[in-house]
């Protein structure tokens, strides 16, 4: 049973397409990708075709809604795109109740993108991201994904410089959604923070330390930036994101604890530094009291 | 000679360069004697698990560092920090104001710079505190409710948590002889520190102001 027959019709013409040589040459991430962009861009202004198609942001961009999907098109999403496997070869389309003109819309629209990410039967992926992340909700996905994590690779064969990653953590700094993603906005400063730590201390640890914020960043993200999803999936997406949370918060105040301990072995504090701290001491010794004040007779 | 630490006395460690509290505690806390606590003064002190009171405000006051960090960064200039800082009652706006005013000119990468070595400070030396309590000091759960004992403080005190505390450390004297019961609690405890000696357990009860002779000298 198909509630959404468009949609079923434009994923097989898009698995007709693009595996049209009989083979499977589309992966999991470039079809998420291509479902996505060929969906906003049939709704955008001038088409006007609403493929209803149920997704959220997710780790690699945009990604596709599985139980809602097999809600709308009667069929698993793991039947087009097995586990671990290139997407699945489609034959027949079925294009049964559509219209004549959107069939030719959905079509036009699937051969421009093959076209426009096809090179000599290979999909170029890395410029599909592109595409997908320029419709990113926030500035901060397209810095950290597009930007930040890539250059991170170099670091490790020393072809970036650390004062370039730095820059990237400022860039970042500015453009994160503070009031969007309010929940994590306090450990994303403290991420910040402990990767500058690592950054000048062990590079070693960046990349686990970049790999693990984002995790848990998404896990917010996919709740916040969904469409199509049932109330249900939003709530254990919420839960999930809760019990992330407090793992990851654990993990990196004992990381964060770790690299200062091997800051401070090699790095002496300015007498100026220690003045304020006393200072900051004594204006926590005064909150703590405050609970409960103490006046020695 | 053991001694039992009350919540100023843990409070004035963690904090320490802190007002008049700070060195006595340091003195109580590092000296050769055997520390003592019990549950529920490290619980207000630093939660069960996570949480307590001088863990929250050390997460609070970095958290209010690395936003005025945040806010730097994004453009705002000092002044509009400040007001801001002040909108949002920040516990930091004070120390704020003495930074910008000291170092007026400083370029705000210099600023960010100088704000975050603080904060790294800060929460280091906390750290280091906070682990150097946990080895040194026993906490006991009290098991009995010493319900004679505690009407008997109940004449002549009158805050259910000073009594708490007293059966507590009056638990921990039952169990290894010649307490001290170490407060800063100058309301009810001290002064009746000859009364409470007489009911319980505990050897003495000192203020953390008798340490602060040993720290001159």
């Amino acid at each position: 049973m198909t509630n959404n027959p468009t949609l079923k019709f434009a994923v097989e013409s898009l698995l007709n397409k693009a595996n049209s040589r009989g083979e499977a040459v589309l992966g999991a991430t470039a079809f998420n990708k291509m479902v996505f962009l060929l969906y906003k861009r049939l709704k955008r202004k001038g088409k006007q075709l609403d493929l209803k198609l149920p997704y959220c942001w997710y780790l690699w961009g945009p990604f596709i809604a599985h139980a809602e999907f097999e809600h709308e098109v009667g069929v698993p999403l793991e039947y087009y795109v097995p586990k671990g496997e290139h997407t699945r070869v489609i034959d027949h389309v079925s294009d049964v109740e559509i219209p004549i003109g959107e069939k030719k819309l959905i079509e036009k629209e699937i051969n421009r993108i093959i076209a426009e990410f096809d090179n000599n039967g290979i999909i170029n992926l890395e410029l599909l991201l592109n595409r997908a992340y320029e419709l990113a909700p926030y500035e901060f996905q397209k810095v950290f994904n597009r930007s930040f994590r890539p250059e991170l690779n170099k670091l490790r064969s020393y072809s970036v410089s650390k004062d370039e990653i730095e820059a990237y953590l400022d860039r970042l700094l500015e453009a994160y959604p503070e009031k969007e993603m309010e929940e994590l906005y306090d450990v994303f400063l403290e991420w910040d923070d402990t990767f500058r730590l690592a950054l000048e201390n062990d590079t070693s640890r960046t990349y686990v330390l970049a790999e693990e914020f984002w995790g848990v960043f998404c896990k917010l993200l996919r709740v916040k930036q969904c469409y199509g999803v049932s109330t249900d999936t939003v709530i254990n997406w919420s839960f999930s994101f809760i019990e992330s949370l407090n793992q990851y918060e654990n993990k990196l105040e004992n990381e964060r604890n770790d690299l200062l301990r091997i800051h401070f072995e090699k790095e002496q504090t300015d007498v100026k530094v220690q003045k304020i701290v006393d200072n900051v001491m004594e204006l926590s010794h005064k909150i703590a009291i405050e609970y409960k004040p103490v006046t020695e007779v | 000679m053991s001694y039992f630490l009350d919540s100023n006395v843990l409070i004035g460690y963690v904090f320490r360069n802190a007002d008049i509290w700070g060195d006595p505690a340091n003195v109580v806390v590092e000296d050769e004697e055997e520390n003592n606590s019990s549950t529920v003064v490290w619980s207000e002190c630093f939660g069960s698990s996570e949480g307590g009171r001088c863990n929250t405000i050390q997460k609070k006051i970095s958290r209010e560092f690395r936003r005025a960090i945040a806010k730097l960064n994004s453009g705002l200039s000092d002044e509009q920090l400040l007001m801001f800082a002040r909108d949002e009652n920040w516990r930091i706006w004070s120390i704020l104001k003495s930074i910008f005013d000291e170092y007026k000119g400083y370029s705000s990468v210099l600023l960010i710079k100088l704000i975050r070595d603080v904060q790294r400070r800060y929460d280091k030396d906390y750290i280091d505190r906070f682990n150097k309590l946990k080895e040194t000091v026993t906490i006991h759960k009290r098991d009995k409710p010493y319900l004679e004992i505690r009407n008997l403080l109940e004449e002549f005190i009158d805050d259910w948590d000073d009594i708490q505390i007293i059966l507590d450390a009056h638990y921990v004297g039952s169990l290894s002889k010649n307490i001290i019961l170490i407060t800063g609690d100058y309301n009810h405890i001290v002064p009746n520190k000859e009364l409470i000696c007489t009911h319980t357990s505990l050897l003495d009860v000192k203020g953390l102001g008798d340490y602060r002779a040993k720290t001159a000298i």
